[in-house]
């Protein structure tokens, strides 16, 4: 909204005169002319329609006239005159006298003429008695919006309609970065933006936060309903200028269609916000419109989500662990904890695709703190030296009390801290470097191990190793299954050994299946070594014979002599 | 950010109406129509491909023109080369003074280019097309 000051010096003098025509040409629409001596010099049909005119105005009356013939109220008839006046502001919202709102805006023209350009503001209130705006945006809030659909849905049931759902890509960072004045003003600018880009059919409304609704009136057609997402997407993604600071946003959409999608708002809404969260997942800055696909994995989904925490209430999880085994001397040296979960009905599910689930539905640190108390506790029952492995996720950090945790498992277990090995991933590194450093540094005072779980596969970086002092690197499998390039891993195999070397760290290659692999590894350095060739990952009550077959007194099949030099 | 004193802000843009002479004269009519009541001054360059346009005035009126500008179909990927206060009008006088960069090659990707080559280019083109210009 243009508040300027009406600068009369920077008024242009020498234009051409038919560039007013030719202006008012341009902006077809409900348009008013004034003449430099304030007299009407033109009402276009859409002015006079929309100012409820009853006949055409006779060509030489004054705007105070004119206004008096208009249906306005009071107060809206004061505002307009204000605006003939080059130094008020350029622009006021207008309610006529049945309500209906409208804006006007100055424009000044050469030879100190002035068009007043009219703007109907058509938000459909009536359709929706409950219609509160949000005071941020002056849109409709959620529960004038469901209302609203409701509404609209009842009698739009053969046309259809479209219902997008916007939201603003890492809207948070915005707010912690610049303070939430900016991110207040952001999206009340880019409501703003939203509600001019659409038609007075439309209906936009805040749903709640950075995320944004529009109902599009008469179409359920998808080529159209994506045309206007992209188009929106565009013009809320240029670059606002807020507080002098230009500040720029990505969006992602959603799309759902009635009847096709759904009949009633609830499903509708939940389906685009599907839709949405489709669309962020695939990468931000896009627009994705429902599919059935989508609602049956979100279904499996919950069910999933359900049986995850069932399982976790009774317990049904258990932990398999696999043997490291020191290569030059054929010595077992502890074994990595695996979480195993076996569905009641699906059988084993991946720990790749639970805990993520368990990630984002808070589960993850009280499955974590199981982990470490069980692991801890089996340990126990293995011969020193050997050691016990447990991963630990990066919401580990900051959702629970990891410290707290390793202390219990290790007070309640009586496992020596030496014993135990906390395995953390680059990620968990790059998501919060201060508090994750700070608490592996407390774990490590108290004799905790640490190793670098996967390195090689993420953001490696010399850096991040040099950060900490880690005990351990453990090479990615990706590297030593030749699944890279046998050439490319031997070389990184290689490099990432003589890294762990010069920094006094340890370094076992993970994912060793055959004999050739063993011989690539240990040909490149590296004495310690995880796989199936010496060990599947086994349930605890079977890890004594393991640890009998790497006894003293036995022979180990893989183990040729010339590996004992290093 | 104070409101009071000067403030430029500089964007390229890309061309949505395909170098159409008639929407291309709308556009132009309506910059200085409107920039001219808020006390803006500046330059709209104008080819093809795409726009750039400096808008310098005050912060409240160029941040209200640059986002109404912003809600034009017309153009589009719109990218800020700079934005902050100013000492003085580099386009004194200038109630948005349009310029044909067609010509100018290193104008076929405004979008792309560097703000002090764009200002550089803009005030030579200013020159050479009209030699009354300036105050
Ligand atoms: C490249 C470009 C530059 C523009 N420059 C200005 C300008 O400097 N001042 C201005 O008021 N409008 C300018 N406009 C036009 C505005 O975008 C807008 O259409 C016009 O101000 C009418 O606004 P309204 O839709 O609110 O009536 C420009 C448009 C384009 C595409």
């Amino acid at each position: 909204m243009g508040t300027d000051p009406a600068t009369a010096d920077a008024m242009p003098t020498a234009e051409p005169a038919d560039e007013a025509a030719s202006l008012l040409a341009a902006l077809e629409g409900p348009a008013l002319l004034l003449e430099a001596d304030g007299s009407l010099g033109l009402v276009t049909a859409e002015a006079a329609r929309l100012l409820a005119l009853e006949d055409d105005p006779p060509a030489g009356l004054g705007l105070p006239e004119l206004l008096d013939r208009a249906r306005l109220a009071p107060a809206a008839r004061a505002a307009f005159d204000r605006l003939a006046t080059p130094s008020g502001p350029d622009e006021a919202r207008l309610t006529d006298a049945e309500g209906a709102a409208f804006a006007v805006r100055r424009v000044a023209l050469p030879h100190r003429r002035l068009a007043l350009l009219l703007r109907p503001e058509v938000e459909a209130p009536a359709v929706c008695p409950l219609a509160r705006p949000d005071p941020l945006t002056g849109l409709a809030d959620r529960t004038g919006f469901r209302a609203a659909l409701t509404a609209r849905l009842a009698d739009s049931a053969d046309q259809g309609l479209g219902l997008l759902m916007l939201d603003i890509d890492r809207f948070r960072i915005v707010n912690d970065t610049l303070g939430p004045q900016i991110g207040d003003r952001l999206l009340a600018t880019l409501a703003a933006r939203l509600r001019r880009a659409l038609r007075g059919s439309d209906l936009a409304a805040r749903l709640d936060g950075d995320e944004f609704a529009v109902v599009v009136a008469d179409t359920s057609d998808p080529p159209e309903l994506e045309g206007l997402a992209r188009r929106l997407m565009d013009v809320l993604g240029r670059p606002y200028l807020i507080h002098g600071q230009p500040v720029t946003v990505g969006l992602s959409a959603g799309i759902a269609r009635a009847p096709q999608d759904g009949r009633d708002a609830d499903t509708l809404v939940r389906r685009a916000a599907m839709a949405l969260h489709a669309a962020k997942a695939a990468g931000r800055g896009r627009c994705a419109a429902f599919t059935p696909e989508m609602q049956s994995r979100s279904e499996t989904r919950r069910r999933m989500e359900t049986d995850l925490r069932r399982a976790f209430a009774l317990r049904q999880f258990a932990l398999h662990y696999q043997p490291q085994v020191d290569v030059t001397c054929a010595r077992l040296l502890g074994f990595e904890a695996l979480l195993r979960w076996r569905h009641p009905a699906l059988g084993p599910v991946s720990p790749a695709l639970f805990v993520p689930l368990a990630e984002e539905i808070g589960l993850i640190a009280p499955i974590g703190a199981w982990v470490l108390m069980t692991a801890c506790r089996e340990a126990m029952r293995w011969p020193e030296p050997l050691f016990v492995g447990v991963n630990v996720s990066a919401l580990q950090f900051e959702q629970g009390d990891l410290l707290a945790a390793v202390g219990e498992a290790l007070r309640h277990s009586g496992l020596p801290a030496h014993r135990l090995e906390i395995e953390v991933t680059e990620s968990a590194l790059l998501t919060n470097p201060e508090t994750t450093l700070a608490t592996l540094g407390r774990l490590r005072e108290q004799g905790v191990r640490i190793a670098m779980d996967d390195f090689g596969t993420g953001y490696s970086s010399l850096t991040r190793l040099q950060s900490f002092p880690f005990d351990k690197i453990k090479i990615d499998r990706s590297f030593v299954s030749g699944g890279r390039g046998v050439a490319e891993g031997r070389a990184i195999v290689r490099a990432i050994t003589g890294l762990g070397t010069s920094l006094g760290m340890r370094t076992i290659a993970e994912g060793v299946e055959t004999l050739e692999q063993l011989d690539a590894v240990r040909d490149e350095g590296c004495r310690e070594v995880q796989g199936y060739l010496f060990g599947r990952p086994a349930p605890a009550e079977e890890l004594d014979a393991v640890i009998a077959r790497f006894a003293p007194s036995q022979r180990m099949p893989p183990c040729p002599e010339s590996a004992c030099s290093a | 950010m104070p409101g009071i004193g000067l403030f430029r802000l500089i964007y390229a843009s890309r061309s949505r109406i395909g170098g159409e002479a008639a929407a291309l004269a709308s556009i132009l009519a309506e910059a200085r129509a409107n920039t001219a009541v808020a006390g803006i001054t500046g330059v709209l360059l104008h080819s093809p491909d795409g726009f750039a346009q400096v808008l310098e005035g005050s912060l409240a009126a160029v941040g209200a023109t640059f986002e109404r500008i912003q809600n034009d179909p017309r153009h589009g990927e719109v990218a800020v080369l700079e934005a902050g206060p100013a000492d003085a009008r580099l386009f004194a006088g200038r109630t948005m003074a349009a310029v044909d960069g067609t010509a100018a090659s290193d104008l076929a990707r405004p979008v792309a280019a560097d703000p002090a080559a764009l200002l550089a280019l803009l005030h030579r083109l200013l020159a050479a097309s009209s030699p009354a210009g300036g105050r």
